[in-house]
């Protein structure tokens, strides 16, 4: 039976982590005061202000949302691809030993030069913004899961064969929990590359998101208005990293408390 | 009746089995006994249809179940799950299956909060479940104790019993074989080859 009552633990740690934030803005703050510089380091205070500005009676929002939009469709397709091609590696020693080297190269193909070229080669589209994420994502997600493939329990295939699991049962109750834990690490350092490289995308060759106000302020030189919409974005992502890949990472794995 | 027909069996240039043939009829259970190493597992996995890479030929039925010799469970699962996602079989079905094995108010429970003896009488609710006209049981007592063991086989008994399945025991147990098989084979040599045996009447 499960309990709904805090564990002192996890609550121990949440207060260390909320201790810990504190201090870092309070690194800030006294830097920001030393400084005495608001062009150059604004206060923890001035940015709260102004984001609370731009998210109600700026753009922040739209932007936000634009960002978001992306980083969902780079994951997803990101996710689907790499899973596919991670599971047939890490499956068929074949495929494994024909695809590595294609492999190696694009987990060594920098995320600027993919960015560019697919700008160069599809134009500046949504398309071409998606892709690029897309192809710099993929190789890091197709060798986790290709590990998490090679650590499936082969006693476990033996007796889906011998009782002839039907393959929908089988991906569903057999190999995806098997590949739950990979699954979560990858979406969990998936979302962490993914909005970097979408802000990085936006800042070469889109009109809107993040990554374009970002731009838009460095041309500016307005150092509190980068700050307002980098943080601004931080805060999205670790919402939900918290609210969404924690929870879900802590559901699929509940069968190993038992 | 199942039909087992090897005339060899490699693993690269290494011979494990040699001219291996063998018969079981429905009902009837055959036991194969030899030492750790002679290709008692191969045999089963070829018996099973898990390795094709042999020379010879085997006739088995659709239907085919086993006991392996962990109880080879999907921990992420619960009991009642395990037996219904594998076997296809209907919530009544599994209950019956459950209350058979003495595992009846246990269908919520997840493996690992059942105890070793629950595991493999678990594994065992399964194979039948699966209603099997060939069932394929490798080293199923393995790692319990004597009184455990001789529960399980008691079980297997009583359920070989209500049904007529071939079914083919690798075991490097003597006193296994003898309560549960009516034939008796003897793994030996190599590469390994099959003679039936007798076992000394005292174990029977």
């Amino acid at each position: 039976m499960s309990s709904r009552k805090a564990d002192p633990r996890v609550a121990g740690s949440i207060r260390t982590r909320l201790v810990s934030l504190g201090l870092l803005i309070m690194v800030w703050s006294v830097f920001a005061a030393a400084l005495a510089d608001p062009e150059t380091l604004p206060s923890p205070l001035e940015i709260g202000r102004l984001t609370f500005k731009e998210l109600f009676a700026g753009p922040l929002l739209y932007h936000l949302g634009i960002t978001l939009g992306r980083v969902v469709a780079a994951f997803i397709l990101a996710m689907a691809i790499g899973t596919a091609i991670g599971l047939l590696m890490g499956r068929r020693k074949s495929v494994d030993t024909w695809f590595d080297p294609w492999l190696l190269f694009f987990l060594n193909l920098p995320a600027l030069v993919t960015i560019v070229l697919c700008y160069l080669w599809i134009g500046l589209t949504e398309v071409a913004a998606i892709t690029a994420v897309a192809i710099n994502k993929i190789p890091m997600v197709t060798v986790l899961i290709r590990e998490g493939a090679r650590t499936f329990d082969p006693a476990l295939d033996d007796m889906s064969r011998i009782f002839r699991v039907p393959r929908l049962t089988r991906l569903r109750h057999i190999i995806v929990p098997q590949l739950a834990p990979f699954f979560a690490a990858s979406a969990r350092t998936g979302t962490a590359l993914i909005w970097k490289i979408v802000l990085v995308v936006e800042f070469l060759g889109r009109s809107n998101g993040v990554g374009f106000q970002i731009h838009l302020y460095f041309q500016l030189f307005d150092v509190a208005m980068v700050l307002t919409y980098a943080l601004s974005f931080i805060a999205v992502m670790l919402t939900i990293e918290f609210a969404v890949l924690q929870p879900w990472e802590r559901r699929a794995s509940r069968w190993r408390r038992a | 009746m199942i039909g087992i027909g090897i005339k060899g069996k490699s693993y690269g240039d290494q011979p494990v089995l040699g001219n291996v043939c063998l018969e079981i009829a429905s009902g009837e259970c055959v036991a194969v006994l030899g030492p750790s190493g002679i290709g008692k597992t191969t045999l089963l996995r070829i018996a099973a249809g898990l390795d094709p890479e042999f020379d010879g030929h085997v006739t088995r039925p659709e239907r085919i179940s086993m006991v392996f010799q962990e109880p080879t469970l999907l921990p992420w699962r619960t009991a009642g799950d395990n037996i219904r996602l594998i076997t296809g079989a209907s919530d009544a079905s599994v209950k019956e299956a459950l209350v058979r094995v003495g595992l009846d108010g246990k269908a919520d429970r997840l493996p690992d909060q059942l105890s070793l003896g629950q595991r493999r009488r678990l594994s065992l609710a399964r194979a039948f479940a699966a209603k099997p006209q060939f069932l394929v049981m490798d080293e199923p007592f393995a790692s319990l104790d004597k009184s455990l063991a001789n529960d399980m086989i008691a079980l297997t008994l009583e359920l070989l019993a209500d049904a007529s399945i071939a079914t083919l025991l690798v075991t490097h147990s003597e006193h296994e074989a003898s309560r549960l098989a009516s034939s008796v084979y003897l793994l030996h040599g190599q590469p390994a080859n099959l003679s039936q045996t007798r076992l000394p009447s005292g174990l029977s």
